[in-house]
């Protein structure tokens, strides 16, 4: 897939549903109650459930055998010739090329993927839905600056700008001015605001011509007032649906950053990294678990929230016809 | 429309094709002015007099102020190195790279051939297996055929690019090499020109990785899409006539289909360079989208430039085309 693929023209997976059956009809708690018991959002539930696990378990499991995601274990994990060892000697899943344990490193990593993915799609989403709730009740000029500014943004290719923002991040001595964990989050969230800001700015303008709001204009209520009280709840409930679909690829752009190396660097335990690793030793020929582990994770993780999203946008989403 | 509408539609859409691209060039401008700090010291020796350093500045012309560089970059700038730079020079020169020490232009035309066989073949694996998949899924809504190819699609969807990429590497490479198959290369690129076989047998897995997540995509697209016009009357009084299945589903529902394939389609093909700097760097392969990492991660300002003003123009350009076909279908029809 593209890299921060525009999830907003992805389509649902299922087809049309046609009839009483239509996901998207019914009542709220019905549709709820339908949600919930749907097999792709248990077994979404389920893997997110997991990922969250292996997050929260990685300081545990850490503790248990005794290896630090960052600690280099040559003696027990490095053969004579430096190749890791399979086996029989406490790693679960062996060792990298530098002795470290991969198991442990590949819980580790659950937590700055999620981290990463969460708080950059927040941040779009805020800074995305401030635009679009301005650009959509203003209109006029300021509307047609601030798309044309939306125009712009998407004709960037992100991968290549993206590797040279990171160079912005670079010291006179090539060191790191500040947590390479912060400039990924930065990059991927300014990639990703534009979507959140098309999709509120065409909700506010639609919402706008409704009765309710000329009641809320007639009866004196300032623009400030009207957005935040009378719009906003309103256009809420699409933005964090599509929050949902937003995440799993901001996942996958901090991922691809790593993996190209300018995200997170080693020996931070991040799965773009540790298969970048596994390319550029050529070490999964020898050990699998190197690839195979941190793949895996990216996959049932965003396989996770795939699935969820993809309900949620079945049943709830407005601006959907339950197709 | 009339001929008027139609003249004044394609002004208004070239001009703002025209500044899309300027902005993205004048902002990549800036940002690698800010971002590549010092390139003439990057570039002279360690412990190299101040001297030195300037008359190196002076040599590629990053001496002069960021607005007259900029103004040389459109227009024409003074020669460096023996080339030109600036648009209004025949042919137009993006100007000259530090590191590699030659003309950008002439930089990216050799990089461009591998960039382009990795997209072309990947696009044809994914127009073909997307309209097989999708129509045939459609054509039993619910069946097994349908609930496998519903599956195919959420696995590739949750695959990042470059984890299909190594997950192809691992299990057609080398797994079949040690069962002792030896017939995929995990890396490298030659030229059609040298050998048209060689050159597919190199970009087999390359293509794979491409589009095996735009097919879980696009195959889904069509079938629903198909599934749409084959409920319509239309579809329906086609079947009354006794019209074989094959042309309803390949011919009238396809066709009908066809448009919301089409938009898609431009977003995806012009999104296509984010792809290929991934699997070319998971492959080896020696073009665009390597230029493009080893150029942003050494600070050579002009090529970063060039790539960037190089995607920002397919874009427009895949949109622009995608819009006229789509403009000029609903006219007809």
């Amino acid at each position: 897939m593209t890299v921060l693929a525009r999830r907003d023209s992805i389509p649902k997976l299922t087809g049309p549903d046609r009839g009483p059956k239509d996901p998207a009809s019914g009542t709220a708690a019905a549709r709820r109650r339908a949600f919930f018991r749907d097999p792709a959002t248990i077994a979404g539930l389920a893997l997110i459930g997991l990922v969250l696990l292996g997050a929260i378990a990685a300081p545990l499991v850490a503790a248990i055998v005794g290896h630090g995601p960052i600690e280099q274990f040559p003696d027990e994990s490095l053969s004579d010739t430096g190749l890791p060892i399979s086996g029989g000697n406490g790693f679960l899943l062996g060792a990298d090329d530098s002795g470290r344990d991969v198991f442990v490193r590949t819980l580790y990593g659950a937590q700055v993927s999620l981290f990463i993915g969460i708080v950059s799609t927040t941040i779009a989403l805020v800074v995305g839905t401030a635009v679009g709730l301005i650009a959509g009740f203003v209109g006029g000029r300021t509307d047609n600056t601030l798309s044309a500014f939306t125009d712009i943004a998407l004709a960037f290719p992100f991968l290549i700008t993206a590797l040279s923002v990171v160079t912005l991040n670079r010291g006179p001595q090539g060191d790191d001015v500040i947590d390479p964990a912060w400039v990924v989050i930065g990059i991927v969230a300014l990639f990703s605001w534009t979507y959140f800001a098309r999709l509120v700015r065409g909700l506010v303008i639609e919402i706008k011509q409704r009765s309710f709001i000329h009641a809320a204009i007639g009866s004196g209520a300032g623009r400030t007032r009207i957005i935040l009280t009378e719009i906003l709840p309103n256009v809420l409930p699409a933005a964090i649906i599509y929050w949902a679909v937003q995440l799993p690829a901001n996942i996958i752009g901090e991922a691809s950053l790593s993996f190209l190396g300018v995200g997170i660097k080693a020996p931070t335990p991040s799965w773009g990294t540790m298969i970048a690793n596994a390319q550029q030793t050529g070490l999964y020929q020898y050990q699998p678990w190197l690839l195979l582990a941190p793949a895996i994770s990216l996959f049932i993780t965003i396989l996770g929230f795939n699935l969820v999203s993809t309900q949620l946008r079945r049943r709830f989403d407005p601006t959907s016809t339950g197709k | 429309m009339t001929a008027f509408a139609r003249t004044q539609f394609l002004r208004t859409r070239l001009t703002r094709m025209l500044i899309t691209v300027i902005a993205v060039v004048i902002v990549t401008f800036v940002l690698t002015q800010v971002a590549f700090t010092n390139p003439a010291q990057n570039l002279a020796p360690p412990n190299a007099s101040g001297e030195t350093i300037d008359s190196i500045a002076r040599a590629y012309g990053i001496d002069r102020p960021w607005y007259e560089q900029l103004f040389g970059y459109f227009v024409k700038g003074p020669d460096i190195q023996g080339t030109p730079t600036g648009f209004l020079n025949w042919p137009p020169s993006l100007g000259y790279s530090y590191q590699q020490q030659r003309p950008v232009t002439e930089l990216l035309l050799e990089k461009i051939p591998a960039t382009l066989s990795l997209a072309a073949g990947a696009l044809m694996l994914w127009v073909i297996f997307s309209v097989l998949l999708g129509v045939l899924a459609a054509r039993r809504q619910g069946g097994w055929f349908d609930k496998v190819t519903s599956g195919f699609s959420y696995t590739f969807l949750s695959l990042p690019t470059f984890v299909t990429g190594m997950l192809l590497i691992y299990f057609l490479f080398y797994q079949l090499s040690l069962a002792g198959f030896r017939f995929f290369p995990s890396s490298g690129y030659v030229p059609i020109t040298e050998s048209p076989g060689e050159w597919a047998r190199h970009l087999i897995l390359p293509w794979l990785t491409l589009a095996l997540a735009e097919i879980a995509i696009f195959q889904r697209v069509i079938r629903s899409s198909v599934l749409e016009v084959v409920n319509q009357d239309y579809i329906r009084t086609a079947k009354a006539k006794g019209l074989s299945d094959r042309r309803i589903y390949f011919g009238h529902a396809l066709s009908g289909a066809l448009n919301p394939v089409l938009t898609l389609g431009g977003i995806e093909l012009a999104a296509i360079i984010g792809g290929a700097v991934i699997t070319e760097q998971v492959f080896g392969i020696d073009g665009i989208g390597r230029l493009a990492v080893t150029s942003a991660s050494s600070g050579d300002a002009p090529v970063v430039i060039g790539i960037t003003l190089f995607s920002a123009v397919v874009f427009v350009i895949t949109t622009f085309v995608v819009d006229l076909i789509t403009y000029a279908r609903s006219a007809r029809q």
